[in-house]
């Protein structure tokens, strides 16, 4: 049985926000494998300490585990302090930064049309990984080249409405543009 | 289109990057890319490099106390406190969702007795699935999924909260690559998890403060109340040791050779701060000390591993009711990680035989199809040789005849499927 110092005890760990009671059990004059007496005298050292007993195995000795009295740390808090101390100590614990500054995201968005969230959300999603850069341009580009097409036949009424219409046209209008898209015009 | 291209292209920085030929072309796609900047900026995406065996893994992360409060904030409804639901007609308990279950109760209970009666459980679920393979080219992550049960909007999904690095197989046939190798798996994600979980572990002990519009503020006291994962990720998450060890159960110390049997019924629950200390314990030498026979003692006793499971540091799961390993759920999609896949696999030519009646499968010929499945099994890696050994008790060779449909079409799905996000 070993008992316990108050006065080494109440030492910070890790970053210091998470105080853990910490002492150092002494070399105690009683050999490890003598059974405890009965429980007037575990009342006594808790009482007296404050701590709790901790006991050995009795086979200690013959299993090797404790060749030699040692002095042991132990944390008087809870298990899940230790853990949370545990990974405060992780030299990544201070290296977390922003993916991307602040000032970013401060910016209002270019896309506050829902033609142009559509837009955004197809280039972005397409495939699941989304777009890249150069199928993005491809992409702008078949738009533009069936809007100058559409531009061309006389229905010029603006983006939106060329955009629109575009649903209803596109199975009797396969001529022209599937012509110019395949041609690359 | 051209009002797409001008408002896109209006500002001056993007009138720079206009290229002479297809000036609109190149202004998309730079704004397409300036968008996803300004959106990972406004949801606060971090990233962590972290180093383990010599090797820098990059951690993209939310702060999920951050993301769990804004889901709060946002929700059209919420429910705050759980209530039971009372016996059916059969005299049996009604459930509905998490926020009428046992769990749930208690920790409630424990909340309002550290917090007072103005306080609240803020539930945040996880899931964790190593099968799903990101779409991303440039990174070999897997994420990590969170919701809310408190928010109650049926239009309510998962977010993602972070992404963790896959970590490779061992190149070199040795025994110190293996060791490397393993370190690395078992110890990253813990440590990916640590980071994410930071602020919600310390407002899990101190709680924190929401106010709901017009109402008096309420303490809400964040709690980890499911983490939902297939068993190789549950016995990762809890750092124990995979399905051929003694101790295979996650929740009891039933062994090996009784499980399933009379003799198995019983069996003591795991001790949650027995084997969290024994981690501990085990955890702190090894950074010094790699020889694995150093840590024999810890698998003989909890068939567990050297690491620390860093939910752990989650109040509720180590302290109070000790719900650690309750909390984790099993993914019912993901049965065929526990070594029926194996199994199916080598019997996969006959089932395709036999299911086909002679003709091609879907994917094409037999042996089409099964360059499919040695390519999935590539891009998986590791994760399709996952069970040494039959799970506990199921054992037994698998007649392919004779296996329920549902098993053979939840593995193919999961094979060919739910696995791609």
């Amino acid at each position: 049985m070993e008992l316990h110092h108050r006065a080494e005890a109440a030492r910070p760990v890790a970053s210091g926000l998470f105080p853990a009671l910490v002492v150092a059990l002494s070399i105690t004059p009683t050999p490890v494998d003598e059974r405890e007496s009965a429980g007037a005298t575990k009342a006594d050292h808790s009482v007296a300490t404050g701590l709790g007993v901790v006991r050995v195995p009795v086979d200690s000795y013959a299993r090797g585990t404790l060749a030699v009295p040692r002095r042991r740390n132990v944390c008087q808090t809870s298990t899940a302090a230790r853990i949370r101390a545990y990974y405060e100590a992780k030299p990544e614990a201070s290296k977390t930064r922003r993916l991307v500054p602040p000032s970013a995201g401060q910016r209002p968005s270019r896309f506050i049309t829902r033609l142009l969230r559509e837009a955004l959300k197809v280039a972005s999603c397409a495939g699941g990984p989304g777009l890249s850069k150069s199928d993005q341009m491809w992409y702008v580009s078949v738009f533009l080249m069936v809007e100058r097409g559409g531009g061309a036949q006389g229905h010029g009424a603006g983006c939106h409405g060329g955009v629109g219409g575009r649903k209803r046209r596109l199975p009797g209008a396969d001529d022209n543009s599937a012509e110019e898209v395949s041609s690359g015009r | 289109m051209a009002e797409v291209v001008r408002e896109v292209d209006s500002s001056d920085d993007m009138q720079r990057e206009r290229g002479r030929e297809s000036p609109s072309r190149s202004a998309f796609a730079a704004a397409v890319r300036e968008e996803q900047r300004r959106v990972l900026s406004k949801l606060l995406w971090d990233e962590t490099p972290i180093e383990v065996e010599g090797m820098t893994y990059l951690f993209y992360s939310r702060d999920l106390l951050l993301v769990a409060l804004d889901l709060l904030q946002n929700a059209g409804h919420v429910q705050l406190w759980g209530e039971e639901l009372g016996l059916g007609s059969d005299g049996s308990r009604l459930r509905s969702d998490i926020l009428d279950s046992d769990l749930f109760l208690t920790e409630e209970l424990n909340v309002r007795r550290v917090h007072g009666s103005l306080s609240f459980v803020l539930a945040v679920q996880h899931v964790i699935d190593e099968a799903v393979v990101t779409w991303s080219g440039a990174h070999y992550v897997y994420p990590i999924r969170a919701r809310v049960p408190n928010v109650r909007d049926s239009s309510f999904q998962w977010v993602t909260v972070g992404y963790v690095p896959h970590v490779g197989k061992h190149a070199a046939r040795t025994a110190a690559a293996r060791l490397r190798a393993s370190k690395s798996r078992n110890g990253l994600p813990q440590r990916c998890l640590a980071v994410l979980l930071r602020g919600l572990v310390g407002a899990s002990q101190t709680g924190v403060t929401v106010e709901f519009p017009g109402k008096q503020p309420l303490t809400a006291g964040p709690r980890l109340l499911g983490i939902v994962a297939d068993q190789l990720a549950e016995r990762s998450i809890a750092c124990l040791m995979g399905c051929s060890c003694e101790f295979f159960c996650s929740h009891c110390t039933v062994q090996r050779n009784v499980a399933g049997g009379p003799a198995g019924v019983g069996a003591p629950a795991r001790d949650v701060t027995a084997v969290l200390d024994a981690q501990l314990d085990g955890a702190l030498p090894r950074d010094r000390d790699p020889r694995p026979y150093l840590r024999d003692q810890l698998r003989m006793e909890h068939s567990a591993l050297a690491f620390v499971p860093a939910i752990g540091a989650v109040w509720g799961l180590a302290t109070d009711n000790r719900q650690l390993y309750n909390s984790i759920s099993f993914n019912l999609l993901h049965v065929w990680n526990l070594g029926v896949v194996r199994m199916v696999a080598q019997r996969f030519p006959s089932f395709l035989r036999v299911a086909c009646d002679g003709q091609e499968a879907r994917l094409g010929p037999v042996t089409a199809t099964l360059d499919v499945l040695y390519l999935r099994a590539w891009e998986m890696k590791h994760l399709n040789v996952p069970g040494p050994a039959p799970p506990g008790y199921v054992s037994g060779p698998l007649d392919v005849k004779r296996t329920p449909l549902v098993v053979l079409l939840i593995y193919l799905k999961s094979l060919f499927c739910v696995s791609l996000t």
